[in-house]
């Protein structure tokens, strides 16, 4: 199991008359690492959002192993296993290091039965179920009963799955070198921590396609480099597809197999690296006159 | 302050036990409306007649089980079920509100849901009085043994004692859940960030819900105290100690959970001590009515002064 395939057919996101978003088409096979750049509006994070739920696209579909996401609730998108990280952080920043990534492992505490839910292939029907589910009218009030219940009761099943999910959740921050960290405040971490925590948190949520906003902004280039070498390092180890924006060409250049351009809403140029920094229309509309000399941020 | 003096060490040992009583039944109440504002920004003004609703459950319990004949080991058996039906009652009542009144105004401007919420309040109230009541006071059979601990100067009923102690342990079990479980967690995140939480895989809705009904549980649990205590009890008597519930929350700042408990007590004190303390002044003399006015002047104070609460950073931290 190499990640999912993550399959973008012809969508488009309008808001009131403005395309942010026309007919992408994007494929990415299980297990690689995708860079998307482009110009600033280019629909990079528009994209992301729509990936996420967070956005409903309003032409084309999303798929993902095969199966539809697209119309799906958040949190029913980041139970199929879509997590992500934001290029400004996004951290509950009054929680510590460890809560953070607990919260991320939700989907995979179930109380109650106390049994962890198997791991995720979607299929046609598990979609089904969980479109049906939107609604949501009685269902959040039952579970949350039973949930309640269970967090006041605690059967032994119950604290055995969340002293299971704290153990895991210390793996990750150790995955990430946040061992020492456990128990700060998000907020109070240095910056590049910070990045790594969210990063362990978008673990936690077991997923098969990661998207990563912007990783390195803001790092140095020695930060930037070890990040580089992180992402791998998770793709490998966690068996995920990653999707990141990035604007640092040495970073895009450095760990993407394959890079998919966008400009003004539309994908223009796809292809390796390599291919990519050839390609005349993406040095017109993306790279102009700093094509080639692979560093630093592109113009604001 | 030799004038002090002039009244008793036990007059104001009275006093202060008599703030704390009511400050805990204002703290348990409180803690539903930094809850539900915590997750949505919302004032839930109808979280007094959730409270009513506590109250009257727990009253329906007790007569059942025979009233004033309850004794003996029956007086611990009746407690115990009259508070678990209020907080059942309660916490059904918040969820239904819930689902009707708000969550379709999720994402209406901000004055929609709280309208509605004040609609809520009053359909509620008038519904228990003049639809099953006809106006009438129902009263809580005092089935709790009389009696009082005295310790020099202080004097406290065994009624208080109770009602004191148990305040103290449902708001520990609360902060508990809220602090270590997974469902505590929850709410946290999302009232951290809504969108944040689902991205995470946080349903929502559930945690959402799960906030509303723990708060009511404990306006429930305080209604059946405040049943014992006070004894009468009607339609519209959760609009006085709601909106005192409120006005503690928003001294503690409102969202902050421990500045709700905080809030709770001490506005308690203020409108007990604090009266008593005006009227020490030579010529000043306060019946005891006049707390609601040192709450409520308390109440615009802190709203013109430090509206993100007495006790919290300026920056008013979140829950």
């Amino acid at each position: 199991m190499a990640g999912a395939t993550l399959s973008v057919r012809g969508l488009g996101m309008r808001f009131e008359g403005l395309a942010a978003l026309a007919d992408v088409d994007i494929e990415v096979p299980g297990g690689q690492i995708r860079g998307v750049i482009g110009p600033n509006g280019a629909g990079k994070t528009t994209l992301f959002n729509c990936l996420t739920g967070f956005y409903h696209p309003t032409s084309g579909e999303i798929l993902l192993d095969g199966a539809r996401i697209d119309g799906l609730a958040t949190h029913e998108v980041s139970a199929l296993g879509v997590s992500r990280t934001f290029q400004n952080i996004r951290l509950f920043a009054n929680m510590t290091a460890i809560e953070n990534v607990l919260v991320g492992s939700h989907t995979h505490i179930t109380v109650g039965s106390g049994e962890r839910r198997a791991p995720r292939r979607p299929s046609g029907h598990r979609l089904l179920d969980a479109a049906r589910k939107i609604p949501g009218a009685p269902r959040a009030a039952g579970s949350a009963i039973n949930e309640l219940a269970g967090a006041v009761a605690r059967p032994p099943a119950v604290r055995r799955v969340e002293s299971e999910a704290t153990d895991r959740a210390r793996r990750l921050l150790q995955s990430v070198g946040l061992q020492r960290r456990e128990n700060m405040i998000a907020r109070n971490l240095p910056y590049g921590d910070q990045r790594r925590l969210e990063l362990a948190r978008a673990l936690a949520t077991r997923p098969r396609l990661l998207l990563l906003d912007e990783p390195t902004a803001g790092m140095n280039p020695q930060e930037s480099a070890s990040m580089v070498g992180l992402i791998r390092r998770i793709r490998d180890e966690f068996e995920t597809t990653v999707v990141l924006i990035e604007h640092q060409m040495r970073v895009v250049m450095g760990v993407c197999e394959q890079i998919t351009v966008l400009d003004y809403g539309r994908r223009i140029a796809e292809g390796s690296p390599a291919e990519v920094q050839q390609d005349a229309r993406v040095v017109e509309a993306y790279l102009g006159t700093r094509a080639g000399t692979g560093g630093g941020h592109a113009a604001p | 302050m030799s004038i002090l003096f002039l009244t008793t060490p036990e007059f104001w040992f009275d006093q202060i036990v008599n703030g704390l009583t009511t400050g805990s039944i204002y703290a348990l109440v409180a803690l539903g409306y930094t809850m539900v504002y915590g997750v949505l920004q919302l004032i839930n003004f109808a979280h007094g007649e959730v409270f009513m609703i506590g109250a009257f459950a727990g009253y329906g319990v007790l007569l059942a089980l025979g009233g004033q004949d309850i004794s003996g080991v029956m007086i611990v058996v009746a407690l115990v079920l009259a508070l678990i039906a209020a907080g059942l009652a309660s916490g059904a009542t918040a969820i239904a509100i819930e689902r009707l009144a708000y969550r379709p105004l999720r994402n209406a401007p901000r004055l929609a849901p709280l309208i509605s919420a004040i609609g809520v309040s009053v359909f509620l109230s008038h519904l228990v009085d003049d639809g099953f009541l006809n106006g009438e006071t129902k009263h809580y059979d005092q089935i709790f043994p009389a009696g009082k601990l005295s310790l020099g100067a202080l004097n406290v009923s065994y009624l208080q004692l109770f009602l004191m102690g148990a305040s103290l342990a449902m708001m520990a079990v609360l902060y508990w859940i809220i602090q270590r479980t997974k469902l505590g967690r929850s709410i946290r995140a999302v009232a951290e960030s809504r969108d944040n939480a689902a991205l995470m895989g946080v349903d929502v809705n559930r945690a959402i819900v799960a906030t509303f009904a723990l708060g009511a549980i404990m306006a429930g649990f305080a209604g059946v105290l405040y049943g014992l205590f006070f004894s009468s009890i009607r339609g519209s008597m959760g609009f006085i100690p709601g909106i005192k519930a409120f006005t503690a929350a928003v001294l503690g700042g409102i969202g902050s959970i421990p500045g709700a408990v905080v809030g709770g007590y001490f506005l308690g004190l203020a409108e007990t001590v604090g009266r008593e303390l005006l009227n020490e002044i030579p010529g000043v003399n306060l019946p005891n009515e006049w707390k609601d006015v040192v709450a409520f002047a308390l109440l615009v104070l802190v709203l013109i002064f430090r509206p993100t609460g007495i006790f919290t950073q300026q920056e008013g931290k979140r829950a």
